[in-house]
């Protein structure tokens, strides 16, 4: 048992849990507007009344059944962990289906319950009017309204909380729904015969367990297994089961939900007041989806979407990129001038112009780039296009052997392959899980990026945005071909159906998404401080060792490491030892291929694409950026791989299968295009 | 009674019946989808379907909109 105070953040997905996470705690984890944004539980503090209290975020679920691995996340927080206060996140604007989870979570009885009704904006918008107070009343619930997203009622939600844990009263709530007659009487007659296993009931209260072995819960007919009136309470279940189908007419389990549905359906007749008709912004949605979710100008429109994400992001994030590239130059000479000028050692000279500057600065030139990235992401996040991507994608996805909702991790796998190979949580079938992730380190992560720029800019600057374009297309393809393939081969068997819910599309407002690119730049910066500085200034260190000897020859120990291994790279045409040492470095992250070639070539852009062209062919320059994409998926990526897999197997399959796919790819790039474009 | 995805766009039906695998069906019918459900068809593909279940839009794949009996609604 915990000892701190903790309120868990429960409720179906989107309907605004990580907003209110975020207002309570001053947290920024990521929110979207597609269910399922968040996969696992976040804890964070806030003060409430001058007391610490622990707020916990879950992922979004529909019921207290769970099937994928973020719902039982979720799911089991609730059940085992015996939150101290359950605030149930309720989307407002779409309340039956909402409360539907709330009545179940009143029904467990485990915990205290609070509602907050979130999306209240959305509510006045639609033109509806809840009579908050008299449901609260009916439900014995506070309730608490809000709209998290404009900031709304925040301080009423933090003041409510505080009183609920001053409450001495404090309980969990006795909601007066009851089932028919007859489902009654099996409940009770059920869950007196639980209450006799102490173990059982010290879990979940026995009207609850009763109930749930009459919905057939697989979960909790398991937990059965283990207890001593075992037999006795089969027979009597299979009793009264039959008996109850029987006088209904079809199966419990639809009745059951029937009843619940059916209480809800009163309680919103009773409590909601619709002023005036449909609303307009659901029609709007509609509108749009005639085009972005048509059958068929929903795919070109999603290509054609992502080659707009790549023009902004060239065009616009290309313009700052001189400006940042002249800077980092002009910094270098500086720093250089006053070292000497101060008559400090060459050595430190050396390591601030070729290591710092020419390593973490040529992988920083690119960050207004990669901004405009990541506002373009954070854009088709928050506006909801995300499950319609889904949706339009799902049956290329099926007989591509994944999944509709394997759309979505690939597409945040576009910011970094991390989050991507975590959102995979979310998919309800295993199989179609371990597939997405196995292919996730395929899409062209961020950090990729600077090695498509600098070697695109070097030898196709006319065609530099088409080049990289390719390079993403040909990873999307890729993916879809090898999961085929896996499919096919370890995977036999069908998909999970997709059922998705489509949340209206919203306006994102700029100040979120600006928020969004700027925290996760602010994320890539501090690793380019970090991460990338070290692995820099090893690669500097190894360059000018052992003592007196050139700085960056080959007689240095990082030369020497790089010619051992450069054979293997001779028939993809670029068999020298700096690009050798560029890609194993980059292993630990791929920012670090860029940042090596610019510690080993010399600071600045200009410097260093000057430099590669002497080295590289734009054939064997396009075969090196194919291998940057393919090529052994950066550590944190191989960390994610086995973590969601937990198999250390699938781990080393990934590196294994991306290496080999990426060498060969390279070869006949290099062998095919070397006899088609003679240089 | 016929399978959603034979359905026009626009048209009232009543779900009858949900055949598909249990976990599916279940949730389903936690999402507000169960036999005697009055839904509304937003959009259908000879396939993929988008309905309005409780005045919120559910999307369903192919191959389980094909196991979902509806009756039309008239009016």
């Amino acid at each position: 048992m915990r000892n701190d105070i903790v309120i868990a953040l429960a409720g179906n997905p989107n309907s605004g849990k990580t907003t209110i996470f975020n207002a309570l705690t001053g947290a920024r984890q990521r929110v979207g507007n597609w269910p399922g944004v968040t996969v696992e539980r976040k804890e964070g503090k806030t003060n409430l009344d001058g007391r610490q209290v622990t707020v916990v975020d879950l992922p979004g679920i529909y019921s207290l059944t769970a099937n994928s691995m973020d719902e039982r996340i979720a799911r089991d927080f609730i059940t085992h962990d015996n939150p101290f206060l359950i605030a149930v996140v309720v989307d407002a604007s779409n309340l039956e289906r909402n409360l539907y989870l709330s009545l179940q979570l009143m029904e467990l009885n485990t915990s205290p319950v609070v509602l907050i009704f979130n999306m209240m904006d959305e509510v006045e918008e639609k033109g509806m009017n809840i009579d908050v107070e008299e449901l609260s009343r009916i439900l014995g619930v506070p309730i608490i309204p809000t709209a998290a997203k404009k900031n709304m009622g925040i301080g009423r939600l933090k003041k409510a909380l505080a009183e609920q844990i001053e409450n001495k009263e404090l309980a969990p709530p006795n909601i007066p729904f009851r089932y028919r007659e007859n489902i009654e009487l099996a409940i009770q007659r059920l869950s007196e015969k639980l209450a006799k296993d102490q173990a059982l009931t010290s879990l979940s209260p026995p009207r609850w367990l009763g109930l749930k072995l009459l919905e057939d819960d697989r979960e909790y007919l398991a937990r059965l297994e283990k207890c001593p009136f075992r037999d006795e309470i089969f027979d009597d279940l299979g009793v009264l089961k039959k008996e109850l189908e029987k006088e209904i007419g079809y199966d419990l389990e639809t009745a059951l939900v029937e009843e619940r549905y059916g209480y809800i359906n009163g309680l919103v007749k009773e409590c909601v007041k619709k002023t005036w008709g449909l609303s307009d912004r659901l029609s709007l949605s509609d509108k749009i989806d005639k085009v972005l979710a048509n059958r068929i100008l929903g795919l070109p429109i999603f290509f054609l979407l992502i080659w707009l994400i790549f023009k902004l992001t060239f065009d616009v994030g290309g313009f700052f990129v001189e400006y940042v590239d002249q800077g980092f130059g002009f910094l270098g000479s500086q720093a250089a001038a006053l070292i000497s000028a101060l008559d400090g050692p060459v050595w430190l000279s050396s390591l601030v112009q070729d290591g710092i500057i020419g390593g973490v600065g040529s992988v920083m030139v690119f960050v207004p780039i990669i901004f405009f990235l990541y506002l373009a992401i954070s854009l088709m996040e928050e506006s909801g296009y995300m499950a319609r991507g889904a949706f339009v994608m799902d049956k290329i996805m099926h007989a591509m052997g994944l999944h509709g909702k394997s759309f979505i991790p690939m597409v945040v796998g576009f910011g970094c392959n991390v989050p991507g190979i975590m959102a995979t949580r979310t998919l309800e079938n295993p199989k179609d899980r371990i597939i997405t992730i196995l292919i996730s380190p395929l899409m062209s992560c961020a950090a990729r990026l600077p090695i498509y720029i600098l070697f695109a800019g070097a030898f196709f600057a006319k065609h530099q945005g088409t080049v990289i374009f390719s390079i993403y297309m040909l990873g999307i393809l890729l993916a879809m071909a090898l999961a085929r393939l896996f499919k096919s081969l370890f995977f036999k068997g069908e998909p999970a159906p997709l059922i998705m819910e489509l949340p209206p599309y919203r306006l994102p407002s700029w100040k979120s998404i600006l928020l969004s690119a700027w925290h996760r730049c602010f994320i890539f910066v501090k690793k380019a401080g970090t991460v990338i500085f070290l692995a820099v200034i090893v690669v500097w260190f190894l360059a000018s060792m052992p003592l007196g000897v050139e700085y960056a020859s080959q007689q240095s120990i990082v030369g020497r490491i790089g010619s051992l291994l450069s054979p293997l790279l001779e028939p993809l045409g670029f068999g020298f030892w700096q690009a050798t040492v560029a890609l194993v470095f980059g292993v630990l992250a791929k920012e670090i291929v860029v940042g090596t070639l610019g510690t080993l070539y010399g600071a600045g852009d200009e410097t260093l694409a000057a430099a590669i062209s002497q080295h590289f062919t734009p054939v064997s320059a396009y075969g090196f950026m194919v291998l940057c994409l393919v090529y052994i998926p950066c550590v944190a990526t191989i960390g994610a791989v086995r973590k969601e897999t937990n198999s250390w197997l699938w781990a080393s399959f990934t590196v294994a299968y991306t290496l080999v796919l990426g060498w060969v790819l390279a070869f006949i790039i290099y062998q095919v295009g070397g006899f088609l474009f003679p240089v | 009674m016929c399978p959603l995805t034979l359905c026009h766009s626009g048209e009232k039906v009543k779900v009858e019946k949900i055949a598909g695998g249990r976990e599916a069906c279940c949730r389903l019918k936690a999402m507000g989808l169960f036999p005697g459900e009055e839904i509304e068809i937003i959009s259908s593909h000879r396939g993929p379907v988008v309905l309005n279940v409780k005045g919120f839009r559910l999307a369903i794949g192919c191959g389980m909109a094909q196991k979902i009996l509806v009756s039309p609604l008239q009016g």
